[in-house]
């Protein structure tokens, strides 16, 4: 097999797994099925779908998994087209910043709906940080298992069965299912996709000081118990074109706030993150050789708004962006030296990207096919917030 | 599907999609309950013993409680004696039944027990005309030039292998089988397999039925599938 595609900017190294073939790759293959499908028929499909999953004597259709990130505007506008009552749970990951906070809770009351948010134990949720990145160059697993883990619990306590998401990454991303696969929520699907291959067991190894009577909702409910409610999750993006610039800048109507980014021109996905294009960026490019500026560019090159070369003149550019990781050390509790040693020993060969203080870079010029989906975008007045109040009334 | 000692999955015997580590679906294969998983190399006329080998060293670390079928790239005795110590219980051969290499096959028996012989025909309507594919040499063969006496004599099972569905939604063509002199008890089929499939192959009386990628891509199908088959 190639190794590169000579359509996009991945190759088969990608952590979710590539098959590059003569002409493209799996990724790039399968975003051309979106020009095929039929997708009246389709959301034909997806209305049959969810009506089956319509009130019986519950007070909630569905539940809505939510970070308050572009997206999410996106899917709950869709769930409640759909006629659906949602209940939206989300799981505050301590990350967010004013933006994030206001995004968050504008979601809520924007859209009026009811929303269960976990503050999951602070103490045990740092160490389990500590861990990740000690032990994986991972800042996010920790909030991703309890991301994709606590609303299922939700769904099975409350006996509502239907879980609705928006993307699935693996098939817009490499392409892992067909469209036509319309793969759902699974186990095997979030350990290999969210939690980089570990189960909680693995993950927590012998290093983290954490009682696992703490880990309830950190670990995936028993198949067997799912089973017995049908509990089951649907992607979005199986049942219609998906466009994630096109649909997050149409969150801007509903009050969602676009942040400025320095590592990306994508000011819409995951805005209101204190780490997302910081440390964590740093840290997929050490983990898996690339930044999340690669991921945009790819999509964006799929959907025919910037060409390949052009693309990677682009990424070259945003691959210089400088990141800022004293706030997330001051964060974790970690002292200046040991700050300072961590850079050095662990992120020694990506020295020149770190920096004290964050610094403005010349942003690359876009071809306007893509600018023009660029709305105006703030700056973060204040990061690392805890708790907030995101919104007056 | 195994290929460089990552798993896929194929569609229409023409494209592969990443699946991810075999251990990872191993795992969630067992969890799910699934009775037999065959792991499969799309070997073809230009596979290398290296390869073959590569292969084989990811399968020796495999860790499941689950019982494992394994064919693709077993060409010759060199291949076969290099299977000896694998945690397998069937193997399946296809180019050696379309090519005849009745030794090979003979040493494959003593070695593993005839039980454990599965014969695997990759098969599609061409020009009105049933052909099989021989990997070996890449090419298809009419099926009358198959010799279905000796795969009969010498496979315990026939998997009867729909190329032009695999990956598809519940569509395998059952009409192939009529082309096929074997007893139905003997018959595995597989490619585009769904729970409407599994109930005709039920109703037929077929040995059982071969999953081809669906498993993964939903968390109950083995569930359904099981209860399609009224198991």
């Amino acid at each position: 097999m190639q190794q590169n595609c000579n359509q996009c900017l991945y190759n088969k190294s990608h952590p979710f797994g590539l098959a590059v073939y003569l002409d493209g790759c799996s990724g790039c293959d399968t975003h051309l099925q979106k020009k095929e499908i039929d997708w009246v028929s389709v959301n034909d499909a997806l209305i049959a779908d969810v009506n089956q999953f319509k009130k019986k004597k519950r007070s909630y259709d569905c539940i809505v998994p939510v970070t308050g990130d572009a997206e999410d505007y996106f899917v709950l506008s869709q769930v409640l087209e759909l006629g659906l009552a949602p209940l939206v749970v989300s799981v505050n990951d301590y990350f967010k910043n004013d933006i994030g906070w206001h995004n968050l809770h504008n979601l809520i009351t924007h859209f009026d709906v009811d929303s269960l948010i976990y503050n999951p134990d602070i103490n045990v949720y740092k160490e389990l940080v500590r861990t990740s990145l000690r032990k994986f160059d991972h800042i996010l697993l920790p909030f991703l298992s309890l991301h994709t883990s606590f609303p299922v619990h939700i769904a099975y306590e409350r006996n509502i069965p239907l879980i609705i998401w928006g993307q699935n990454q693996a098939v817009e991303q490499v392409g892992k299912f067909s469209h036509h696969d319309r793969a759902q929520m699974s186990k095997w699907s979030r350990k290999e996709h969210d939690m980089l291959g570990l189960d909680m067991d693995t993950f927590i190894g012998n290093g983290a000081q954490v009682d696992t009577r703490s880990l309830n909702y950190y670990m995936y409910p028993e198949i067997n118990r799912l089973s017995k409610r049908g509990v089951t999750g649907i992607y979005l993006s199986n049942y219609m074109l998906w466009d994630p610039l096109k649909q997050n800048q149409a969150s801007v109507n509903f009050g969602f706030k676009p942040q400025k980014n320095r590592a990306s021109f994508d000011i819409y996905e995951r805005a209101g993150s204190s780490v997302y294009y910081q440390l964590h960026d740093l840290l997929k490019l050490k983990r898996v050789g690339y930044r999340k500026i690669t991921d945009h560019l790819v999509r964006e090159i799929r959907h025919g708004r910037i060409g390949r070369s052009e693309a990677k003149l682009v990424e070259q550019s945003y691959n210089q962006s400088k990141v800022e990781l004293r706030g997330f050390f001051d964060w974790l509790n970690v002292t200046s030296s040991g700050y300072e040693w961590f850079k050095s020993h662990r992120l020694g060969s990506l020295s020149e990207l770190i920096v004290e203080s964050e610094v403005a870079i010349q942003s690359p010029t876009l071809p306007e096919t893509l600018s023009c989906f660029l709305d105006a975008s703030l700056e973060v007045s204040e990061s690392f917030i805890s708790f907030e109040k995101g919104v007056c009334i | 599907m195994l290929v460089d000692g990552m798993c896929y999955q194929s569609y229409n015997w023409n494209k592969y999609r990443p699946l991810g580590a075999l251990q990872h679906v191993v795992d969630m294969l067992e969890e799910y309950h699934c009775d037999e998983i065959a792991i499969i190399r799309p070997a073809r006329n230009n596979d290398s013993f290296s390869a073959f080998k590569h292969d084989v060293e990811v399968l020796k670390h495999i860790n499941t409680m689950t019982p494992i079928s394994f064919g693709g790239g077993v060409r010759d005795s060199k291949a076969l004696h290099f299977l000896k110590d694998l945690p397998v219980e069937r193997l399946i051969f296809s180019s050696a039944f379309i090519k005849q290499k009745i030794d090979l096959i003979s040493e494959a028996t003593q070695i593993f027990g005839r039980q454990a012989i599965q014969c695997l025909l990759p098969c599609a309507m061409k020009s009105k005309e049933l052909q099989i594919f021989c990997c070996d040499n890449a090419s298809y063969v009419p099926v009358k030039q198959l010799d279905q006496k000796i795969i009969d004599e010498y496979a315990n099972e026939v998997v009867i292998y729909d190329l032009l569905n695999e990956g598809e939604v519940d569509s395998f063509d059952f009409s192939l089988l009529d082309q096929f002199s074997f007893s139905r008890q003997k018959i595995v089929v597989s490619g585009g397999i769904g729970s409407n499939s599994i109930g005709e192959a039920n109703r037929q009386q077929l040995a059982s039925v071969l999953v081809d990628n669906k498993v993964l891509h939903s968390e109950y199908s083995i569930k359904g599938y099981k209860h399609a088959a009224k198991l």
